[in-house]
């Protein structure tokens, strides 16, 4: 296994780490992952580094990279997220020669892996990790069946909070519902899923118990997608036993082990270059 | 592009390691190896260094970063990190600070748990011009309670969450804060302390921290004000609680100071 560095972009703090069998060709695309909100690269609890040194393993190269404002990537420079991405991209194709990507992303990570994937005809896979769903009445039916698990002094505590917040005007926690993320308009994600279904990109969509403002049941996937969601291109997993930042060795395993898993049978047979040359929509976007 | 690091390999093929190097805009007054800390502390405190490299950089103190083996992204797993494979690693850091800054003295910027192996670096090196300490643990019994009391709040945390499996204590996974702590580093942070041993009369003993944080016993010690509100990072799996905020830039400008004129008071 090999680590190289990889700078991104002239006059600018952008570079990052391309993770690769120390022996042969790279196999299949490139996975690229994106941080995990502010989280530098090497991800929770190194996770990004131990799914990179995994996938080399199996022969795959991985790209982990700081995102402006992230980590070692200083601010005053005027590239924004999407468009670190796509000069990420324009990289790793020069350096490795691939034309060919996933893009990997937890949290508002996800949201972007989806932008990127959508803007950049290169990209043939997204890893999302607690990406958008929406609430929708599986959500709502499920926090009511929660809420009616709960024991009576559970319901007095949270009573007695709910008016003391009345009374401070503190927020509702029903507020929550209110997510800081950046997400399409609602009903616009199954449009843009069916860009990237008729594009033949694969999707691996992961939500954990972890994210229960907005998703506590695994039918709300095909309720925020459609009948797409069904689509042999797109693997869904809900794992409610494991929190959003896998804080677990054991669940950072189990990801991996199944991140692994998808990349073989969704690119197992796919080489990394494109037969022709690159069709990059991102450059000339 | 001014600020900017720049990153590049340290270390011999098996245990290379990973660093960046923020060059100063003209001859750098003095050289700083930032030891970071470890665990989770480690990647929360990664863009708050990063900045304090960048400022210190601009105002003339060269810095070089560094990821200990095993940790961040040099080589390794978890739990061949120790203790006193970090100093080994500080001592690489430092030959190649050197290599890059020529004269100028070098001086180590230790972060928490980074003090331990800093300080075995030091008392062995009495090149070392000054060690920064920022937010010492004075000692490793005491940092040890603290982490297993954040680790079992983390887990309990868990049950706020209606599906979440529950955790298993340390004692039946070895983890610690979501890493990997064998028996090993276990025992050497439980008997880590300062001063572990004497440090040459020529390196400037500094601390940064706030006032909760008392003296480094039988050292005469240099010592910078923290704002209270910004020494709770430790305290939580929060990043947003290690941005480098306004209130940090005159302790950070009074530190670029003192490593400028060596020998001044602060």
């Amino acid at each position: 296994m090999i680590d190289e560095i990889v700078h991104i972009a002239d006059n600018s703090s952008l570079f990052g780490l391309l993770t690769r069998p120390d022996a042969g060709p790279v196999r299949g695309p490139v996975l690229v992952v994106l941080n995990a909100g502010l989280i530098p690269r090497t991800g929770p609890f190194r996770l990004h580094v131990t799914l990179a040194r995994q996938m080399a393993r199996a022969g795959n190269a991985t790209f982990r990279f700081d995102l402006p404002g992230i980590g070692d990537t200083m601010l005053d420079s005027p590239i924004t997220s999407l468009p670190a991405v796509t000069l990420a991209l324009d990289a790793i194709e020069r350096h490795l020669g691939s034309t060919r990507f996933v893009i990997a992303g937890l949290c508002r990570g996800a949201d972007l892996a989806w932008k990127v994937a959508l803007h950049d005809q290169r990209v043939i896979g997204v890893l999302q990790i607690d990406g958008l769903a929406r609430a929708g009445p599986w959500f709502h039916l499920a926090q009511v069946r929660h809420h009616l698990r709960w024991p009576p002094t559970r319901w007095l505590t949270t009573a007695s909070r709910l008016v003391s917040r009345h009374l401070r005007r503190e927020p509702r926690p029903m507020e929550d519902l209110d997510i800081d993320r950046e997400w399409p308009a609602a009903g616009a994600e199954r449009t843009q899923l069916r860009e990237l279904l008729d594009r033949r990109v694969h999707i691996f969509s992961l939500f954990t118990g972890g994210i229960t403002n907005y998703f506590l049941d695994s039918r709300q996937f095909a309720s925020t997608y459609g009948k797409l969601a069904n689509d042999p291109a797109i693997r869904f997993a809900y794992w409610p036993e494991c929190d959003h930042i896998f804080f677990s060795e054991t669940d950072r395993a189990r990801m991996i082990g199944e991140v692994l898993d998808w990349y073989s049978a969704a690119f197992g047979q796919i080489e990394n270059t494109a037969p022709s040359a690159s069709t990059s929509m991102g450059a000339s976007a | 592009m001014t600020g900017a690091p720049t990153p590049f390999w340290l270390g011999s093929p098996g245990r290379r390691l990973f660093a960046t190097w923020y060059a100063s805009p003209s001859a750098p007054r003095a050289t700083v190896v930032i030891c970071p800390p470890f665990f989770h502390e480690q990647f929360l405190s990664s863009r708050l260094f990063s900045l304090v490299a960048a400022r210190l950089a601009q105002a003339g103190i060269a810095c070089l970063r560094v990821d200990y083996y095993g940790t961040g992204d040099s080589e390794g797993n978890e739990a061949e990190f120790s203790i006193h494979g970090a100093r080994e690693d500080i001592a690489v850091a430092v030959a190649a600070a050197r290599a890059r800054s020529g004269n100028a003295p070098t001086a180590l910027l230790a972060v928490r748990g980074g003090g331990w192996p800093a300080w075995l670096f030091a008392a062995a090196d009495s090149s070392i011009s000054q060690l920064w300490i920022w937010q010492p643990i004075l000692s490793g019994s005491s940092y040890l309670a603290e982490l297993h009391r954040l680790d079992e709040a983390e887990r309990a945390l868990r049950a706020d969450y209606p599906f979440c499996r529950q955790l298993g204590s340390y004692r039946e996974d070895g983890q610690l804060v979501g890493y990997a702590c064998p028996d090993a580093l276990h025992s050497e942070i439980m008997a880590a302390k300062f001063p572990s041993q004497p440090l040459s009369g020529n390196t400037i003993l500094g601390v940064l921290a706030d006032d909760r944080i008392g003296e480094i016993p039988g050292h005469t010690t240099q010592r910078i004000e923290l704002p209270e509100s910004r020494t709770h990072w430790k305290d939580t799996l929060e990043v947003r609680a290690t941005f480098l905020t306004r209130d940090l830039h005159e302790p950070i400008d009074r530190l670029t100071a003192i490593l400028g004129t060596p020998r001044a008071v602060a």
